[in-house]
């Protein structure tokens, strides 16, 4: 290949490119024409770059979910501080709080994979399409699901605490039915 | 401008930046910019020698070498980076590499006025020559520092800078011989755009004629 055919195919490469670039500009600009002509001169150190704006908008735009981790974690570790060398200390062993705090991270890990599926459905290429649409719909209910079931668990966990300071000086019944209740979720949401 | 003090003066956080996602573009676009920039003033100065049009021609060809070197040479940094256990992405590659060509084009930059001053002071041909390789060694030892640095400490770091700056020795090399002359030879009447009859071969073709011969 003379040196000549070789520059007319890089040219070649480049013009499609430049092209390419023009036609995804929404409206003309003395930017879009920079970052042509940078396409068709300079394609290979340009073109790598092209797509990072979409790649930013394509990212997860999810939720932190360590902050309701946390208001369980310290919630649990909490309530069995209140509970450790008393007669009540069987009632939430150190196994317990820990079987929780785990089901409640695998929640948490589940909202963010909701989130980032839900991000991607609503701005992959195929967005508004009825079947995409529906499916996006399933995946808003089942993270809303367990976004309420976090937080019912943090809810649960800060009340469980309370009883058992209220236990403690015989002034609550409701301990019991509590961790019933809170074990119940837990075996809920590992079963959803 | 705060990204190009940051790549003379704490390169460190320039090859940060690089690894960074969301500034990639933003160097890139600065990078090309300040590459072709500095070909641009450089080749002035250099040809300045033979005045108009070579002035012109030779701020036009130099960034156009610079650039398809480093169009040649920034995709094979990237094997060369993973052949030596650098975990670095393409882009990030690119980045590293535009970032190398902006910081030695800098230097360029800085020079630039010199040359021009010497060849008005009505320096000889071979001193202007002379001149500006100097130049081009002192540009190439700043971007040199900046791949060291982009490759970081551990294993491989002297084999991959080594691999590199060959590679990048050759396509130079072969795409400066090919668009020669810049300064313009004073034995020429008319400077040619291209020298005679060596477009085909380049630098190697020439050495292998010579060594036929």
């Amino acid at each position: 290949m003379t040196l000549a055919a070789l520059l007319c195919l890089y040219l070649i490469v480049g013009l499609g490119l430049a092209v390419l670039q023009l036609v995804r500009e929404p409206s003309w600009s003395w930017r879009g024409l920079a970052a042509a002509a940078a396409a068709l001169v300079v394609w290979p150190l340009w073109i790598p770059f092209v797509d990072i704006p979409h790649a930013r908008r394509q990212k997860p735009m999810g939720t932190d979910q360590r902050p309701a981790c946390a208001r369980v974690d310290s919630a649990l570790a909490c309530a069995r501080a209140r509970v450790v060398g008393t007669a009540l200390d069987g009632i939430l062993t150190q196994r317990d709080v820990a079987g929780i705090s785990d089901q409640v991270r695998r929640v948490a890990a589940r909202i963010e994979a909701l989130e980032a599926e839900l991000t991607r459905l609503r701005t992959g290429e195929a967005k508004g399409s009825s079947r995409r649409d529906s499916c996006a719909q399933r995946v808003e209910e089942a993270l809303k699901r367990d976004r309420c079931a976090l937080d019912e668990l943090g809810e649960l966990a800060d009340a469980l605490a309370t009883e058992l300071t209220l236990a403690q000086c015989g002034h609550s019944d409701s301990v019991e039915s509590l961790i019933s209740e809170l074990s119940a979720r837990i075996e809920a949401l590992a079963m959803a | 401008m705060k990204f190009l003090i940051a790549l003379l003066r704490s390169p460190q956080a320039a090859v940060d930046a690089c690894g960074d996602v969301e500034q990639q573009r933003r160097i890139a676009v600065t990078s090309l910019w300040v590459i072709a920039l500095g070909g641009v003033l450089f080749g002035a100065a250099v040809g300045s020698f033979r005045g108009f049009p070579q002035f012109g021609i030779a701020a036009l060809k130099l960034p156009v070498v610079t650039l398809l070197t480093l169009a040649a040479a920034g995709p094979a940094f990237y094997g060369i980076a993973s052949a030596v256990d650098r975990q670095l992405s393409f882009r990030a590659t690119l980045a590293l590499v535009l970032c190398a060509g902006a910081r030695s084009s800098l230097v360029l930059i800085a020079l630039a006025p010199l040359l021009a001053l010497a060849v008005d002071f009505g320096a000889a041909y071979p001193l202007v020559r002379l001149a500006a390789v100097f130049s081009y060694g002192l540009a190439g030892l700043s971007a040199l520092a900046f791949i060291l640095r982009a490759l970081g400490p551990g294993r491989g770091r002297l084999l991959g800078t080594l691999s590199f700056v060959m590679t990048f020795l050759v396509i130079g090399a072969q795409t400066a011989w090919l668009c020669r002359p810049y300064l313009g030879d004073p034995r020429d009447e008319t400077v040619p755009l291209f020298a005679h009859g060596r477009v085909e071969g380049g630098l190697f073709g020439a050495l292998a004629d010579g060594g036929g011969r």
